[in-house]
């Protein structure tokens, strides 16, 4: 039995330390790993301190005006707060202070707890809440983690999300230290790790994507994880309206890349689901049909 | 025998007597000596007449003391604060008859005179445990506190005097009447013109027997017209009043012995009769509520009146229905406020949107239909050149520009035969067909800018601006702490139940 005030506890936390900087831009400082039983147990509720909930919003209806005339959005429902602890877990996976030598099975642990909390992630009810959920995690594949290579006369050292240690960097002249800070996009941040393989955290990573389909056709150009119809993306363009608004998601994107994607993905829809391999075809058709190439 | 206090004398006997600035010989308080009620009343009156009671009001106790002889005197003890005010308080009590003493606590003596101008001091202090003992040139003697006296009550107790020169007094009047007399009294003002206000008050039965309240009517009348003083003053029953003081008055032909307004004793919202002929004074601690006497006035209702029958009722001949026309006119273009702009046209809009300026874009407001969009700006629709422009000649109702409506009927007639449909505006087309637009369909061309990003490419980079100066999300790791899988359900635990579901 998860207690009330940890639950709201941890929930706060969340919220300021990487719901908000997910959604308003900053420095996402994950907390403590949540675990599904506890991330599913936030529930409906809205966030605790008012100035950051207005922020927030403010914030989210500027991200889904940007597809759709609304001015106002659904509050956070108990599925985006279990999305943020997903995400949080999912970072927290890459991080190597996670573990010790002879721990070193909680990244695999951590990681197989962010699947099983997306496989009781229910994907949107209807588009409007698709749209919302697009406004809370559209920035998620925005978040990097700046990795620094410090180099000295005698020696480097690799900081992982983690400023650089003072002491590596004083004398810089004298001792010829160069740092070298490096972007990591959050589907590469699993790199360096040999306990947690990048094909397990880009299967998770997707999975945790699906749950958002309109962020994942608004980020289907990406490079990786590759984009693939799930059954959240096919149910959204099943509908008009959310049809309308995967085409203007897609139109936000470079047009080659979108028609290469689009049939990339309905080709590699298996032949025996003819209704979803349909409705993928017919979509695909549609949007080579009307973005065309901006002629140069 | 007491003491004359020197010049530059810095040393007194008595016990909490100090000197102050001007060496005078002075306590913290001030006390009359009186021999009796009368000499009080005398002493207030007296002092009143001269000037306000109201500096010595927060400070005064007045008490009936006796002394060891079973003589009963009268005291007043007040703030001293300075011989200015004593000097003022001794001259009035010496003239009713009083002595005047100052001191501290229990022991006081003489106030200065003629024979001492800066007072007395005591040669020895008289043991005694009485509350007071006074030291004067005359007599020494204690007294014992018999009875408080509240100078309210006492003055709710003071009958007031004839003096028939308050009748000719000007200004306001209070009458209160009987419960009988009231209505009378209404109509009386209202046939008379007179301007009044009246309020009906309630007193407490008079005796045991009486099992309803005293009801009296109360006028305030800004002006008697002296033609009615007579009356009003000698009917039984009827009682006119002279405001003294906020919140009292006295009768007319009569007034009260102490300068009321010179004792802020009676508060302003309610309201102390002073009567004459010996009768009780009419307390009301709140007034009640007053209104125009004009609104009492006797009402009469004519008869059933016999009305036409409307339009409606009356059978129409239809002869005399006819359609309406739109024919050209030559008349100058006037509040040409709107634009239909059809389906066809709606590209030439998209093109001009982006040379509209700010302002324009503000105040117009569109809406979208099936037969294409309604564009109103109340400014002149002459900056949006697109479309048929339409002018409006009722609020709600629109007609072609250069066109003028036939039969020439008063637009408000035609909005009522079209049916003044609430929340509608209506646009009658140059063939005489009338659609109506919601008037809630209209938004701000801004917005539906804004909003159309299909076709508004400019809304989409000023929304992108915007974004753009968001900072980007960045993740800094740091150390997690003792058990950081605490919260995490080992794998071989059971799955959660169920997921969570949208609301």
């Amino acid at each position: 039995m998860i207690k009330e005030e940890e639950v709201s506890q941890r929930a706060f936390e969340l919220a300021t330390r990487v719901l908000g900087p997910l959604v308003l831009g900053g420095t996402i400082t994950p907390v403590r790993p949540l675990g599904a039983r506890l991330a599913l147990a936030i529930g409906d509720r809205p966030i605790a301190d008012a100035d950051l909930r207005t922020r927030i919003d403010v914030a989210r209806v500027r991200r889904a005006r940007l597809l759709a005339a609304v001015d106002t959005l659904p509050d956070l429902t108990g599925a985006e707060w279990a999305m943020v602890a997903a995400l949080n877990d999912l970072v927290q996976v890459t991080n190597h202070e996670l573990a010790s030598r002879l721990t070193r099975g909680r990244h695999v642990r951590l990681l197989a707890s962010v699947r099983e909390l997306c496989e009781h992630l229910p994907p949107p009810r209807d588009v409007r809440s698709a749209l919302g959920r697009h406004a809370t995690f559209a920035n998620v594949l925005s978040v990097s983690r700046t990795d620094t290579l410090v180099s000295w006369w005698t020696g480097r050292a690799n900081f992982r999300g983690q400023p650089p240690t003072p002491r590596l960097l004083r004398w810089r002249e004298l001792r010829r230290v160069r740092v070298e800070p490096r972007a990591v996009p959050l589907s590469e941040m699993c790199e360096g790790l040999e306990v947690v393989r990048g094909e397990e955290f880009a299967d998770a990573l997707t999975m945790w994507l699906s749950r958002s389909p309109l962020t994942d056709l608004a980020t289907a150009t990406r490079k990786a994880p590759l984009f693939g119809w799930s059954a959240s993306t096919l149910s959204l363009v099943a509908t008009p309206l959310g049809r309308t608004l995967a085409w203007r998601a897609l139109a936000r994107q470079p047009v080659d890349l979108v028609h290469a994607t689009v049939t990339r993905a309905a080709r590699e829809l298996p032949a025996g689901f003819l209704p979803a391999k349909e409705l993928a075809d017919g979509f695909a058709a549609e949007v080579v049909a009307s973005m065309k190439p901006k002629a140069s | 025998m007491l003491d004359r206090v020197a010049v530059h004398q810095t040393r007194l006997r008595t016990p909490g007597l100090g000197l102050e600035a001007k060496g005078v010989a002075l306590g913290s308080r001030g006390l009359v000596l009186l021999p009796s009620i009368d000499r009080l009343v005398a002493f207030l009156a007296l002092f009143t007449r001269g000037g306000s009671l109201e500096d010595i009001l927060r400070s005064l106790t007045v008490e009936v003391v006796r002394s060891k002889l079973g003589a009963r005197e009268v005291t007043l003890t007040f703030n001293a604060e300075s011989s200015d005010r004593m000097d003022r308080v001794s001259e009035v009590a010496r003239l009713a008859g009083g002595y005047t003493f100052t001191g501290t606590s229990r022991h006081f003596v003489q106030y200065r005179d003629a024979a001492a101008p800066f007072g007395y001091d005591i040669a020895q202090i008289t043991p005694t445990e009485t509350a007071l003992a006074l030291y004067h040139n005359a007599f020494s003697q204690t007294y014992d506190v018999e009875r408080k006296i509240d100078v309210r009550s006492l003055l709710m107790r003071l009958q007031p005097h004839p003096d028939p020169a308050t009748e000719r007094e000007a200004g306001a009047r209070w009458i209160c009447a009987e419960s009988g007399l009231g209505p009378a009294l209404i109509h009386y003002f209202v046939r008379s013109s007179v301007e009044a206000e009246v309020g009906v008050a309630e007193w407490p039965p008079e005796s045991s027997f009486d099992d309803a309240p005293v009801r009296r009517y109360l006028f305030r009348v800004p002006a008697v017209p002296e033609r009615m003083g007579p009356l009003l003053t000698r009917t039984p029953g009827l009682g006119v009043f002279l405001p003294v003081a906020p919140g009292a008055a006295v009768e007319v032909g009569f007034r009260h012995p102490v300068n009321l307004r010179a004792c802020p004793v009676f508060p302003d919202a309610g309201l102390v009769l002073f009567r004459g002929r010996g009768l009780d004074p009419l307390e009301l601690p709140r007034l009640p509520a007053l209104g125009d006497v004009t609104a009492f006035a006797r009402v009469e209702l004519r008869k059933q009146i016999g009305t036409a029958k409307t339009t409606a009722q009356a059978i129409r001949p239809d002869a005399a229905a006819i359609a309406l026309r739109l024919v050209p006119t030559t008349e100058p273009w006037r509040a040409v406020t709107a634009t239909w702009i059809r389906s066809e046209e709606m590209a030439i809009l998209r093109h001009v949107a982006y040379a509209l300026g700010p302002d324009t874009l503000r105040k117009a407001r569109v809406a979208f239909t099936d037969e294409g969009a309604f564009l109103r700006q109340p400014n002149g629709i002459e900056g949006i050149p697109v479309g048929e422009f339409f002018r409006e000649i009722h609020p709600g109702l629109y007609i072609p520009a250069g066109y003028d409506a036939v039969p020439a009927v008063a637009p408000e007639v035609l909005y009522r035969a079209l049916g003044a449909p609430v929340g509608q505006v209506l646009f009658v087309g140059r063939d005489g067909r009338t659609v109506g637009v919601p008037n809630d369909s209209f938004v701000s061309l801004e917005a539906a800018l804004l909003e159309a990003q299909s076709w508004a490419p400019l809304a989409a980079e000023a929304a992108f601006d915007t974004s753009a100066e968001t900072q980007l999300p960045e993740v800094v790791l740091g150390s997690v702490g003792i058990r950081p899988l605490r919260d995490v359900a080992p794998a071989a635990e059971s799955k959660p139940e169920g997921g969570t579901s949208e609301a």
